[in-house]
């Protein structure tokens, strides 16, 4: 007689490492819920980029629309809007791109250049946006506002030619680090805590040396 | 080292030869021609001093002005101003015959401000441009090394003071209330005063509107008065 096969008795290595097949089909309804919403989260990622990109194009096309219907305007009449609305002329030829001067013979009659009445009319009409798309009633002191405690201004986003941007940030979709990191790339350089201003003894702002324990 | 390069003459001034508005008020980093400063001698001069040292009470002018040489100088590249030169304020593009020319920062004196009034004012320094010269003259006469966004901060609403009264004064020309007092006396109005609220950027447009408002009326006053 032959002996009997011995029965397959399993090792303590394979009695403890099961097949992978078995792990993935033993996925619990937690693991599988996690995994739908990472991929609804790559998902939204990817679907958010797209909406962004598009609410952007959207928003240029709107700035041009009404900038080409603020274009048929006089320029004076473009002018004097601005200074009711209480623009300075130095915010006024640094978003057009002239010098001052320039801004003043225009206000007393003399001609602009096709381009810089175009660019004039996009001033006027990117501040009948933000009053009347992002309700921000007096643009002319926003614009003025100093923009994540750096000395830049909507003014100077404007100037970079930042306007889709800087209207993303009026309708409170980007913060302002990022409006600057996007418009002006160097403004991180001139943030130095090493020094503040206040108010000295006669009344009139100074400049002094932090104390140590004010530096951050 | 923070001390900033040569600016391009576009950036540097506010206006140059004809451009300058003679209803812009005497201000930090205004170019004249042809001077005497004490000390030093005849000579184009710039106006150095914070406009607290040479505007009182009632806009009325100091009898002297602070105020360094200007002088001819050679052409050295833009980025060469940030690492040297401590003693000079570049100053390109002015309406003089050489291209090139720099404030001496160490060529001052007091001069009488009646001469700096007659004499012809060839450019005025932009906002940028003030900040710059300011940065400068302190590196030069302390070793202090100040980033130019902090005279920004610190003088911007006095930049702010001198526009309005350019504008008031060029709005007013001819009319009784052409006078640097009529403005002061309406800047100091209100509690806190409209001078007081130029500190924050983000009234200034407020000012500005209602000083608009009152240039507008004085003007319908003065043609009822026609």
């Amino acid at each position: 007689m032959t002996a009997p096969m011995p029965r397959y008795q399993p090792t303590a290595t394979t009695a403890l490492t099961p097949p992978r097949i078995l792990e993935r089909t033993q996925l619990s309804d937690v693991d599988i819920l996690a995994s739908e919403a990472g991929a609804l989260r790559s998902g939204l990622g990817l679907l958010s980029e797209d909406v962004a990109q598009v609410h952007g194009d959207s928003l240029q096309l709107q700035l041009e629309s009404r900038a080409n219907a603020a274009a048929k305007r006089s320029p004076l009449d473009l002018l004097n809007e601005l200074a009711d609305k209480g623009f300075s002329w130095t915010s006024v030829a640094r978003v057009v791109g002239v010098s001052i001067p320039a801004v003043r013979k225009w206000r007393n009659g003399s001609p602009l250049s096709g381009e810089n009445r175009r660019n004039l009319a996009q001033l006027v009409a990117f501040v009948n946006v933000l009053k009347e798309d992002c309700l921000i009633q007096d643009g002319a002191s926003w614009l003025d506002m100093p923009l994540a405690e750096s000395s830049f201004t909507g003014i100077d986003v404007l100037a970079a030619g930042q306007a889709q941007e800087l209207m993303q940030f009026a309708a409170e979709h980007i913060r302002s680090r990022d409006l600057l990191d996007s418009a002006i790339p160097a403004w991180r350089d001139t943030l130095d805590d090493r020094f503040e201003v206040y108010e000295a003894p006669d009344g009139e702002l100074a400049i002094r040396v932090r104390t140590k324990d004010k530096v951050g | 080292m923070n001390l900033e390069p040569a600016a391009d003459p576009d950036r540097l001034y506010l206006a140059t030869g004809f451009e300058v508005n003679p209803c812009r008020p005497l201000f930090t980093g205004d170019v004249f021609t042809w001077v005497e400063i004490p000390g030093v001698g005849m000579s184009a001069a710039i106006v150095i001093g914070h406009p607290c040292s040479f505007r009182g009470r009632k806009g009325r002018l100091a009898e002297r002005t602070p105020v360094a040489a200007v002088a001819r100088h050679e052409r050295v590249p833009a980025e060469r101003w940030s690492t040297g030169f401590f003693d000079r304020m570049p100053l390109p593009g002015l309406p003089f015959e050489e291209e090139f020319h720099a404030a001496r920062l160490g060529q001052l004196g007091l001069a009488v401000t009646d001469d700096l009034i007659s004499a012809e004012r060839v450019a005025c320094l932009s906002h940028a441009g003030i900040n710059q010269l300011q940065q400068r003259l302190v590196f030069h006469q302390t070793r202090l090394d100040v980033p130019t966004a902090e005279f920004h901060m610190a003088f911007d609403h006095t930049y702010e003071e001198a526009d309005l009264l350019e504008e008031w004064n060029t709005e007013l020309k001819g009319t009784a209330e052409d006078t640097p007092a009529g403005f002061e006396s309406w800047i100091r109005q209100g509690d806190p005063s409209r001078q007081s609220l130029l500190r924050t950027p983000q009234e200034r447009a407020h000012v500005r509107r209602a000083m608009r408002k009152e240039i507008s009326q004085i003007q319908k006053r003065g043609s009822l008065d026609d």
